[in-house]
């Protein structure tokens, strides 16, 4: 009898910073990030942080909730949550020297060469591509 | 997030016993280092070779440390890992400190 489809690239997790950093480390210690370069690995583990913290911080504003992380195709990340929708994608530059907060989207920024944020079904649906290290050095 | 400190002549070392500075711990990390500076001698020197992932919260944390300085206490940090060293450089806070590559050499620029 085949084994059932294995869905190890699919995580859902209560929305909250321990357990975003749980999965972060599963994801440092397991094969979705295989075949990267380092510095892919690191990009890719900070970009996913980033998103999956401003769902925590922003979206359900450190109440109760759920996010979805799962790999779509041509090497995506998608980030689902059922929080407040988002108005629009914050476009803000990197702030500037004096700044303690902020960061967070101009990192996701300087480091995907794609993102996309949808409303489906209720959901917010954030899709990033993470850019390749086409140097070998990376970001 | 537990830190060690130590005094090395006229500088206070704090360094992370820990190897992230995340989302999850930014808040105790900021208030601990508080602290630490409040105790500490006029240079600290944060040694983040421990540190192997930082996001922006923590980032946000390291950057806040400058308000609890003292008139004339300096602020340094050494021995960035490599992603760590990224995060610094994307969002430009590498011209906002003095950066040493190891924390032998901040004490050996210290004593000259």
């Amino acid at each position: 009898m085949p084994c059932a489809p294995r869905r190890s690239d699919r995580h859902i997790i209560p929305a909250d910073a321990a357990s975003v950093r749980a999965l972060l480390q599963r994801l440092e210690d397991g094969p979705a990030l295989s075949g990267l370069s380092a510095s892919e690995r690191d990009c890719t583990l900070l970009v996913l942080a980033e998103a999956m913290n401003n769902v925590v911080e922003h979206g359900y504003a450190g109440g109760p909730g759920w996010i979805g992380l799962s790999r779509g195709p041509g090497g995506t990340w998608r980030i689902v949550d059922s929080a407040t929708p988002f108005m629009e994608m914050p476009s803000a530059p990197m702030p500037d020297q004096a700044a303690e907060g902020g960061f967070g989207w101009p990192l996701i920024r300087a480091l995907s060469e794609e993102i996309r944020l949808a409303r489906k079904r209720g959901l917010n649906v954030l899709t990033v591509r993470i850019r390749p290290d086409t140097a070998g050095h990376g970001q | 997030m537990e830190l060690a400190v130590r005094q090395d002549g006229a500088v206070t070392v704090v360094q992370p016993l820990a190897g992230r500075l995340d989302a999850m711990v930014a808040v105790q990390f900021k208030d601990r280092m508080k602290s630490a500076v409040e105790a500490g001698s006029s240079c600290i020197l944060l040694d983040l070779s421990p540190i192997g992932f930082l996001d922006s919260s923590g980032l946000g944390a390291v950057v806040a440390i400058r308000r609890f300085l003292r008139q004339g206490q300096r602020f340094e940090l050494a021995g960035l890992t490599p992603p760590v060293e990224r995060v610094f450089r994307l969002t430009r806070m590498d011209s906002v400190f003095t950066i040493h590559a190891e924390v032998g050499d901040a004490l050996r620029a210290a004593a000259l």
